[in-house]
């Protein structure tokens, strides 16, 4: 038995000269919710399409549960999905469009009417069920969307963009909805976002890509602490790169920035002379108007360029003394530096990236 | 690990195999390229292989052939540029003033295209001609209405709404915060509409014009009523067909009028890629509301709106006058009213209605079903021979009406075979050539409104279709369809409407059996029989605007044929 649900390999997909799927392998397990996550232009929706059919890889294979499906058509798959406009049917009501699939697989109708109460139970919209898509809000619609995909009863369930459309507080409840939904239900979300926050808040499994390629595959956290390149640590929150030939000593290695010597934690092999990059998070960095005492924090003078209060931090700007900016942010404050001032990074906090 | 290239599998190879797998789309490609090969293309290429050196050598040598030429051609660009002129300027006023009684002014710029096409030009003789109302009978002149300036006049006023819809949709679709922008950086009055009004409006002003140009160069039955001695084009070819049954010569002079038409249609269609400054959906822009012009400037409007409406009112009403009048008294000057020019039409012409109503329903239908079908594969789907497609379902516009039909009639006299294999019965002589003709005729009108009501339509409403287990089949019988009602049957409305009025594109393949109301109307007029000519015009437009009256009734509204 295989140990994915899903498995892609060695996925190629070109539009015209353009590569937008370089090479992709990696498999999914049962019941994981999966996030595809990278900018626009990633590749990450052309792979969700071509996983439920709507594109034919130019090279490279598409396994759902032990079969080869790539050579299917779209309607033979049953990878039902959730389209980020919604894609409903205007002319059929709530219930009509969550029975739609149902109806042709020629169920009976008693069994098709039990399946469709169930999937609008668990998306809250029974009550609209004899209301046309035009009638409901964007959010409704949504769920009719996603009711609409889960009554198909397949282990996998695709969602592309699902949540762009909705307002950003509406976002982070459907966030949640959706998370239990997927818990309670046991099956394969694979979930297409440029969205980071999204991303780290629902996800078992990430997957970045960049270019048409995986940068990473990983958990939440393994994503946002222990990035494998600089741009899955850029793209992952916000973060302070410093870079240049490291020195290893005792398991950690340092390297110079600034007249400061500035050290990191690996797991990576290196030797001295190896160019490195440091990933230093703004929350991990300290600032303040006076020296910082201890030996083992690097330390750099810097002064403000700008400070913003955004409710539970305020973050500032700063310029080094050789012109690199810094992103710092201080939690639970409610003073506002400004002028000349320093700060310190805990030798742990940097993680070290190996290019 | 050694990096292959990549490329994307595409070309005409992997297009067949598509097509192969999916038995479907096959079988609609197949009645696709079946329909537009047999009734397009076959047609075009059987009228060119009719000509011949000698037919060529006599058109260019010839006088009476080159000054026909000569003439249709400066008739028809004076036609199109007045009929373009007043109906940009009432398409302005409807557009862009706040005239009143706008919905009403707006019906009417659609009369003339509710009307036989020959009753314009028959109007114009009951108004000015040798026993004009207006001219010999109440002022007691003559003018010269036969000639120029008869087709001329007639033309106008037959093409106008041509115009006028190309236009208003233009002008619909400009954002008026365009203008509000225009007016906020300081731009105003004739200096706002020639900067922005004029140049976003100009795409739909240039194809309004080339389209009537084109209308009017193969326009049969106004020339033929009104030309007198100055004999255009199809004229000259009917001519030719009738009199003498030279195929070869007619078919040459209707090929001479294809190529102004077809050097216009590839040319816009090279300016219209380089440049577009709106798209024309057809859908009003929401967007603040613009003043553009002054308080003396809209009266002047509304006069202006009112004295066109006059004038179609004039023209159907003396018409009507025509066709109540007792034509034995009028020629004695005496006005006297009885229903016989209706009773004695009907007598021998009602069957010629029941034909119009079957043809025009079946060809409606036909030119929706398969401009349909074309927009969806063409918008739809990746076949080899797409653009071909596209192309072939547009030319009709193209044709003239009078080549189309000489085309039509060369083509289908005989049974049609590939080898020893017989694929086509004869057509002439059937009611089969009179509906496929009025089909292909409206081809292109139903063939535009399916595609943009495609483009309105989200890809990804029939993807869900298929994500959810749909093959093309039934994506298109469950979801498609019902979202495309309302534009399928308008387009079929529309269609009805110009096969119930056209004369130009059957005149070669009318026969007695299969005779129809239009015809009867423009053959009644040419021998001077007003007073049945009028009362068969007056019967077709209220079919008509019955029609149109049940369609909004049915529909509470919701389907516009006009819009």
């Amino acid at each position: 038995m295989d140990k994915y649900l899903i498995e892609l390999k060695g996925i190629h997909k070109a539009f015209g000269s353009n590569i937008v799927l370089n090479n992709i392998n990696v498999g999914f397990e049962e019941g994981r919710f999966v996030t595809f996550l990278g900018p626009s232009g990633c590749g990450k929706t052309t792979l969700l399409r071509t996983i439920a059919g709507f594109y034919r890889p130019d090279m490279g294979e598409v396994w759902i549960d032990g079969k080869r499906v790539d050579l299917l058509p779209a309607h033979k798959r049953n990878t039902p999905m959730v389209f980020q406009e919604y894609a409903l049917f205007p002319h059929l009501n709530v219930f009509d469009n969550v029975a739609y699939g149902l109806r042709l697989q020629k169920l009976p109708r008693k069994e098709i009417e039990t399946k469709v109460r169930e999937a609008l139970e668990l998306t809250n919209m029974v009550q609209y069920k004899d209301r046309n898509p035009n009638q409901l809000s964007g959010g409704q619609q949504q769920r009719v969307a996603i009711a609409r995909a889960i009554v198909m009863q397949s282990k996998i369930l695709l969602l592309d963009e699902p949540l762009s459309n909705l307002d950003a507080k509406l976002r982070e409840s459907v966030r949640v909805e959706l998370r239990m939904l997927q818990r309670q239900l046991n099956r394969t979300f694979i979930y297409v976002t440029h969205d980071q926050s999204e991303a780290l808040a629902m996800s078992d499994v990430i997957v970045v890509f960049n270019k048409g390629r995986i940068e990473q595959v990983g958990s939440p956290m393994e994503v946002y602490f222990k990035p494998v390149t600089k741009f899955v640590a850029d793209f992952i929150g916000v973060s302070n790169f410093i870079e240049g030939k490291v020195i290893v000593k005792n398991g950690t290695v340092t390297l110079d920035h600034a007249g400061r010597s500035f050290s990191g934690l690996t797991t990576d092999t290196f030797k001295d002379g190896d160019h490195a990059i440091f990933s230093i998070r703004p929350e991990s960095i300290t600032i303040g108007k006076s020296e910082c005492a201890s030996g083992s924090e690097a330390c750099l003078p810097v002064s403000i360029i700008q400070g913003m209060f955004i409710g539970e931090k305020v973050r500032y700007v700063v310029k080094d003394q050789i012109g690199m900016d810094w992103v710092i942010d201080q939690h639970d404050t409610q003073e506002m530096l400004t002028g000349g001032a320093f700060i310190s990074i805990p030798p742990d906090k940097a993680h070290v990236i190996k290019e | 690990m050694v990096q292959t290239q990549v490329k994307e599998r595409r070309g005409f190879l992997n297009q067949v195999r598509n097509v192969l797998s999916d038995p479907s789309l096959l079988a609609m490609l197949v009645i696709a390229f079946a329909f537009v090969g047999l009734f397009i293309i076959y047609p075009l290429c059987k009228l060119m292989s009719n000509t011949t050196l000698e037919t060529w050598r006599n058109f260019f040598t010839k006088i009476p052939y080159r000054r026909a030429y000569g003439r249709t051609i400066y008739s028809s660009l004076l036609s199109a540029f007045t009929a373009t002129t007043l109906a940009f300027l009432y398409a302005y006023s409807i557009e862009y003033t706040e005239i009143k009684f706008k919905k009403f002014f707006r019906f009417i710029a659609f009369l003339p295209m509710l009307a036989p096409s020959s009753m314009t030009g028959m109007a114009f003789i009951m108004l000015f001609g040798r026993n004009g109302l207006l001219t010999t009978k109440l002022i007691g002149v003559e003018v010269e209405i036969y000639g120029l300036p008869g087709i001329w006049l007639a033309q106008t006023v037959a093409f106008f709404p041509m115009a006028f819809v190309a236009i208003s949709a233009v002008l619909r679709a400009i954002s008026p915060n365009i203008e509000i922008a225009a007016q906020n950086l300081g731009a105003k009055g004739t200096e706002l509409f020639r900067t922005v009004t004029l140049p976003l409006a100009a795409p739909g002003v240039l194809s309004a014009f080339l389209l009537v140009f084109i209308n009017a160069m193969s326009d049969f039955a106004n020339p033929k009523l009104l030309g007198g001695l100055f004999v255009t084009s199809p004229v000259q070819a009917y001519g030719v067909v009738t009199g003498d049954a030279d195929f070869g010569m007619a078919a040459t002079i209707s090929a001479m009028l294809l190529i102004p038409s077809l050097v216009i249609f590839l040319a816009q269609a090279y300016i219209m890629s380089k440049k577009s400054y709106v798209t024309v959906t057809g859908k009003p822009v929401a967007g603040l509301k613009r003043i553009m012009i002054g308080k003396k400037a809209e009266i002047a409007c509304q006069v202006y709106v009112f004295l066109v409406a006059a004038l179609f009112f004039l023209v159907i009403g003396i018409v009507a006058f025509f066709a109540f009048a007792d034509p034995k008294a009028y020629y004695l000057g005496k006005f006297v009213f009885t229903l016989k020019g209706f009773t004695e039409t009907m007598t021998f012409n009602a069957y010629t209605f029941r034909n119009s109503a079957i043809i025009a329903a079946a060809a409606g239908i036909l030119a929706a079903v398969v401009g349909l079908l074309l927009a969806f594969l063409n918008s739809r789907k990746d076949f080899p021979g797409k653009k071909i497609l596209d192309f072939s379902a547009i030319l009709p516009n193209t044709l003239p009406a009078t080549f189309l039909s000489l085309a039509f009639l060369l083509s289908f006299q005989r049974i049609l075979t590939v080898g020893p294999v017989p694929i086509l019965p004869k057509l002439t002589k059937t009611i089969f050539i009179m509906i496929i003709i009025q089909a292909v005729r409206q081809l292109p009108i139903g063939y535009r409104n399916a595609l943009s009501g495609f483009k309105q339509i989200d890809k990804s409403i029939e993807e869900a279709a298929t994500n959810l287990g749909a093959n093309v089949g039934k994506t298109i019988s469950s979801v498609v369809l019902p979202m495309l009602r309302p534009a399928f049957i308008s387009s079929a409305v529309y269609n009805f409407i110009s096969a119930m009025i056209a004369v130009s594109v059957i005149i070669f393949v009318v026969t007695p059996q299969w005779n129809v109301a239009s015809i009867v109307v423009y053959s009644r007029a040419d021998s001077g029989y007003y007073s049945e000519a009028g009362a068969m015009s007056i019967a077709i437009m209220a079919i008509i605007l019955g029609t149109l009256w049940v369609v909004n009734l049915l529909s509470r509204g919701r389907i516009k044929v006009f819009d």
